[in-house]
């Protein structure tokens, strides 16, 4: 007993420096050194050099001359530190009132049937994608508030749609906050946000 | 289901087959081969003089004592240095202690390799505890599943002439190895490989942006990718953070998602190899394999195939259907990925999850459940879901035994009252342990105060978390707020009774079976390999584990199905 208690100390003295403190502080440095940008969370920067987000963490949209993102369950939505799902059962009252109130607000932009992934909340609330048919789906509207013409939208969103890996895993998708900034740099900024 | 679906899970298990063997020789030339290899053998006696270890065999009291001391004081350590996490380096957003009760409960978790998550990682944790607690006992929670199993192992395969031997192995020596020579190298390489995809690796504090449209964000940091490697190889699945392998710091792409399900199911599955080898009769392996592989593959496909389903209640709605069940589901990973991921999680004991597994439909959910409630033994967590398997392998040995009337055998050894007894307790423990607290937590106002859902989805909340629990999956319904004195004590219990009294009965069959003489097969004996024996495992792990439940699987997921099919909501 007191043997294998005197073991046991000494082992998780010596396996928790190893496996909890080196281990950790090793792949940091190495990571730094060889994936710098991934490492510290793959961020994007405008021409000033400041950070404008994460190419993985979605962000929320409301201006009629971007896409938006799909909505969101972490914290009040879209909240960093809150990743989160609604965890609304398919079968309760809440997940379908707020399917059928998500459905109704957006269907005053565009009447072709409304892609799933636009009025579902994501796993972690942070999705940073949507399909290329939601991405198609939301451009008529765009083009409208910045006065453009739909084939240019369209073809950003194809510019910006990635395929799955290997041709087989995942499915395709439309990078939101990538496709917004790609806008941005065609046809400027909006005028009266920034 | 799109032909993609087909393909990629198709893939996924062509894949895991490819590498059951050359990692089931690995495994096998760690543990067994004797001496090790020429750099290891010497490093290893430097760390053995450092602890003290005397690496001579154990009978098996002695290598149970070990067990439970060493996680005993695992618990101990985990608590403390949460409960002190504001005085320790590393804490940039300066959390607090956590609550003592969570704080057990995380301990009790993380220790058990159940890793259940009653707190949201980004606001609970500091970067100190999540690597000196929590990535620590991810490495050697891991370990211990793999000593339990090398220890029953041994008792099963080693040959004896009557009585001579009683030795199962060394505790110490097995769990040293199993994390520094399985675990340590490979959660190195795979998480070089997580942070080139894209899964950050940092101790900077959280980091406050100004998004395109000019509103603030807060981004959540920290040392991810060493934690997220260990936490699928070692199947123990708590996340970083509160989304767990859902959020795109830790499964930034579906190549790192594909790679996360192959590193969960990888040891596992390798280790049915390293048991034939071990049983000198590598049919053995394959005939175990067979049988989780069969499971596994039923499981994907159903899943996949309910989640691909549009929800009849949104029917009358403008939308379209083609993606199927997109809620609590990530683009980048699809119905397929998730499904896959979701149905594998729930076989092995790991328990991350890259969707919400409360949002999948009755029946998508009700797969899920009842992988867990087969007993984690369809691949199953490292080390412990082999161990499991090898039990419900002698009870269906003893049962064919009943059918033909003969003295059942296996491996040449006889199965005789004293392992049957403890069999049918580790059998009857988890109907117990779990339905008890699924039905005392119904009945209390405390219990039902958590729940998010109501009506039969309420039900199966609770009981997907005692199940989850008891099973040490660590996956959840997440819809239930489990951070409550009520449930943080009792998944205590659950976690810890379920993880360390099987370990405990196992290892006493072990120490019983280890003195057999084994006896030649003749023409009578039954056989324990080959498609007869396939079939008649498969049909006695589907009645003891799910037919149990059947009742109450009932009330949950197949009422909650029924009523949406005619349109009642809750």
């Amino acid at each position: 007993m007191n043997k294998d208690l005197s073991i046991s100390l000494r082992v998780s003295f010596f396996t928790l420096l190893l496996t909890g403190i080196f281990y950790p502080y090793v792949i940091t440095e190495v990571s730094n050194l060889i994936f710098h940008h991934k490492a510290k969370g793959s961020l994007l920067y405008d021409e000033n050099k400041t950070v404008v987000g994460s190419e993985l963490i979605a962000q929320f949209f409301q201006s009629k001359v971007y896409f938006h993102p799909r909505p969101s369950a972490a914290g009040k939505g879209y909240d960093g530190l809150a990743s989160g799902a609604s965890n609304d059962s398919p079968t309760s009252k809440k997940f379908i009132s707020r399917v059928e109130m998500t459905t109704k607000d957006l269907k005053k932009n565009n009447d072709e049937r409304i892609p799933i992934d636009l009025v579902t909340t994501s796993a972690s609330g942070l999705d940073p994608h949507i399909t290329p048919e939601a991405a198609k789906w939301q451009a008529p509207q765009i083009a409208l508030a910045r006065d453009i013409s739909l084939r240019r939208v369209l073809s950003i969103v194809t510019d910006n749609t990635q395929y799955p890996q290997l041709g087989l895993l995942g499915s395709a998708r439309v990078n939101v906050l990538k496709l917004n900034v790609a806008l941005d740099q065609f046809f400027g900024p909006p005028v009266g946000l920034k | 289901m799109t032909l993609n679906d087909w393909l990629q899970i198709g893939f996924f298990f062509l894949i895991l087959l490819i590498l059951t063997k050359p990692v089931g020789l690995y495994l096998y030339a760690i543990y067994e081969k004797k001496p090790l290899p020429k750099i290891l053998g010497p490093f290893e006696k430097r760390v053995f003089t450092l602890c003290g270890i005397n690496p001579q065999e154990q009978d098996w009291k002695a290598y149970a004592t070990s067990l439970l001391i060493f996680n005993v004081l695992g618990i101990f350590i985990v608590f403390i240095i949460e409960s002190l996490q504001p005085l320790l380096p590393l804490n940039p957003q300066n959390l607090p202690s956590v609550p003592w009760d969570l704080a057990l409960n995380t301990a009790v978790s993380f220790v058990t390799n159940t890793n259940w998550q009653a707190y949201s990682g980004e606001t609970t944790m500091s970067y100190f505890t999540q690597m000196s607690a929590l990535t620590w006992q991810n490495f050697l929670s891991a370990s211990t599943g793999m000593t339990a199993f090398l220890a029953l192992a041994r008792g099963l395969t080693r040959h004896s002439t009557e009585g001579d031997k009683i030795t199962l192995g060394n505790f110490w020596v097995d769990l040293l190895r199993s994390a520094l020579y399985v675990f340590l190298p490979a959660s190195i390489l795979f998480a070089l490989i997580l942070v080139s995809q894209g899964v950050i690796q940092n101790f900077d504090p959280a980091l406050e942006i100004t998004t395109l449209e000019g509103a603030k964000q807060t981004l959540a940091m920290g040392p991810v990718a060493s934690q997220e490697a260990i936490k699928i190889l070692g199947t123990n699945g708590g996340g970083f953070f509160n989304a767990n392998s859902a959020h795109p710091f830790e499964n930034p792409t579906p190549f790192t998602n594909f790679l996360q399900i192959i590193c969960f199911l990888l040891i596992p599955a390798g280790l049915t190899y390293t048991f034939g080898k071990m049983a000198h009769d590598k049919k053995h392996g394959w005939s175990i394999f067979s049988v989780m592989f069969f499971l596994a593959i039923s499981g994907a496909f159903l899943t996949t195939y309910f989640e691909s389903q549009p929800n009849p209640l949104l029917n009358a709605l403008p939308i379209s259907h083609d993606q199927g069940n997109m809620e609590g589901k990530e683009v980048r990973f699809g119905v397929a990925g998730s499904s896959l991921f979701a149905s594998l999680t729930t076989d092995t004991s790991c328990g991350a999850n890259n969707a919400s597994h409360d949002c999948f439909t009755p029946l998508g959910g009700l797969v899920l459940m009842t992988n867990i409630l087969l007993g984690e033994i369809v691949f199953g967590g490292v080390g412990s879901g082999l161990f499991g398997m090898l039990l419900y392998v002698i009870i269906s040995v003893f049962l064919a035994g009943l059918m033909v009337g003969r003295t059942p055998e296996y491996l040449g050894k006889k199965i005789e009252g004293k392992e049957v007894r403890l069999i049918v307790l580790y059998v009857a423990l988890y109907p117990i342990i779990i339905l008890l607290g699924t039905s005392a937590s119904l009945l209390s106002s405390i219990g039902l105060s958590s729940l998010n859902n109501t009506g039969p989805h309420g039900l199966s909340e609770v009981l997907y978390a005692f199940s989850s629990t008891a099973q040490n999956n660590g996956s959840a319904f997440s819809g239930l707020n489990a951070n409550t004195l009520w449930y943080n004590l009792f998944f205590s219990f659950e976690m810890f009774v379920g993880r360390f009294l099987p370990i405990l009965l196992g290892l006493a069959i072990a120490g019983s079976m280890v003195r057999k003489k084994a006896v030649i097969a003749s023409s009578g004996t039954f056989e324990t390999k080959g498609f007869l024996f396939i079939c008649l495992l498969i049909g006695v792990i589907i009645t003891i584990g799910a037919l149990t439940y059947f009742p109450v699987l009932t009330l949950g997921p197949i009422t909650e199905q029924i009523f949406s099919q005619i349109g009642r909501t809750f």
